[in-house]
């Protein structure tokens, strides 16, 4: 029986880099654009450069969809 | 055409239909649960994505059974009978609400169907623990792996962040991860039907030895997934969104990424997984990274034995479905007149306890507490 251990490792460290960078870039554009208080409470409207810094990890996470969607056909 | 095929064209474009609605729930369940999409619109979104899937490719579409069976002994009879098996565990875990994976369901249909039309020797069982049995355990763990691991550092890096802001971050990004979820299951089961069809096709004399799927079958593939996943499987979804652990969008965004690219690497890779067992564990997953008591094991525990189960029960209703559907017509007849009736009793045990697009979100309901008694010192200390 040949039981593909390794197809499996693979699948996992590429989910957990793609998937995670996904994850930690998305919530980095998250966070920067949504400034607070120490209450949580929003301090209003971003800055120019945590939007610009938004946008390119947004750009990042949609390019990584693109190439999700890339990979079906 | 004879009667044989067009019962059995038929019957696939069923399955589809039911794959179509169980599988709803992989793709919708977290947001609809934390309401980034009303549900009517989510499954609106979800079915025409696995139409537009159905299309990007028919890869899969070329091997029905994944070398779990020797398809040289496989007759429209015995994928009749396959098909039956898949269906009828379909809609028996549909009914009590647990996400089973309809790919297990076609696979144990057709193990049971040929072991019984041509033995034993007939099933490569190597094949079965090494394409079925060994990723059914690893894909919901490391679909879960990756989610714990995103959640949290998700929430580490958006701790100190504005907490309606952030809620409308990944509540959006929820949606676009989990429209990829669907996309890849339209891609990925709609061609299961269409290779089921295809064969049928090939072995009636109507298509050509390797021929791939025409245009038409390729089309009413897609539609039924489409329109299964339209109608969506209400009670999973409810399993799936609020009965596993409560999800939030930041949960949501990292249970529907992890399954994305656990789903688009293993594809890509050769190794197909299953989307239902995917996007359960990366659910489970989400959970645990946030907190690891907000799980509700019981019912995550009821949902492994229905995995468990799902390839030997669809193997025996398939076994069974197969010897009648194997005398001949008048048996493809009567399998598929119990078929007919079995699903409209489970349709109408379903209408007992409705759940729809607008119950789905409702919490559920325990039982009131009986207020105790006063006892005999309270009524003095009054």
């Amino acid at each position: 029986m040949n039981v593909p251990w390794g197809d499996l490792g693979t699948v996992l460290m590429a989910a957990l880099f793609l998937g995670g960078g996904v994850i930690v870039l998305y919530a980095v554009g998250v966070r920067v654009l949504s400034p607070a208080d120490a209450d949580g409470e929003s301090t209003g409207r971003p800055s120019p450069l945590r939007i610009a810094i938004t946008s390119l990890c947004f750009a990042i996470c949609g390019a990584a969809v693109g190439y999700g969607i890339y990979t079906l056909l | 055409m004879d009667t044989l095929v067009i019962v059995v064209i038929i019957t696939a474009l069923a399955f589809d239909f039911t794959n179509g609605f169980h599988d709803t729930a992989n793709a919708m369940a977290t947001s609809i649960a934390t309401k980034a999409l009303r549900p009517r619109v989510a499954v609106a979104i979800s079915a025409v994505l696995n139409l537009v899937g159905a299309f990007l490719s028919v890869q899969v579409a070329k091997t029905i059974s994944s070398g779990l069976v020797d398809d040289a002994q496989i007759t429209p009879a015995v994928i009749f009978g396959g098909l039956v098996g898949a269906i009828l565990w379909n809609l028996v875990t549909w009914l009590v609400g647990l996400p089973s994976s309809s790919s297990h369901a076609l696979f144990g249909g057709l193990i049971g169907a040929t072991w019984i039309a041509a033995g034993g020797d007939a099933v490569n069982f190597a094949t079965v623990v090494t394409k079925v049995i060994i990723p059914a355990i690893a894909s919901p763990i490391i679909a879960g792996a990756v989610a714990a691991t995103g959640m949290f550092l998700l929430y580490t890096i958006t701790r100190r962040a504005a907490r309606r802001r952030t809620r409308e971050g990944f509540r959006h990004g929820q949606v676009v991860s989990a429209s990829l979820v669907s996309l890849a299951h339209g891609a990925n089961d709609a061609q299961k039907t269409m290779g089921v069809i295809t064969l049928v096709l090939i072995t009636a004399g109507v298509l050509g030895v390797d021929s791939g799927p025409p245009l038409w079958v390729i089309f009413t593939s897609g539609l039924a997934i489409a329109l299964g996943t339209y109608f969506g499987g209400w009670r999973i979804i409810r399993t799936v969104g609020h009965r596993l652990t409560k999800i939030e969008p930041q949960q949501g965004f990292a249970a529907e990424t992890s399954a994305a690219t656990v789903i688009l690497a293993s594809s890509h890779l050769g190794y197909p997984l299953s989307t239902t067992q995917v996007t359960s564990g990366a659910v489970i997953g989400s959970g645990v990274g946030k907190k690891l008591s907000e799980v509700k094991w019981g019912v995550a525990g009821r949902i492994a034995i229905a995995w468990g189960l799902t390839l030997p029960a669809a193997a025996a209703i398939g076994a069974l479905a197969g010897r009648v559907a194997i005398s001949g017509t008048a048996g493809v007849l009567i399998v598929a007149g119990v078929l007919v009736a079995l699903a409209t009793t489970f349709y109408l045990l379903s209408r007992r306890n409705k759940v729809d697009r607008h119950n789905v979100n409702d919490e559920p309901v325990s039982p009131p507490k009986p207020k105790p008694k006063p006892s005999v010192t309270s009524r003095y200390a009054r």
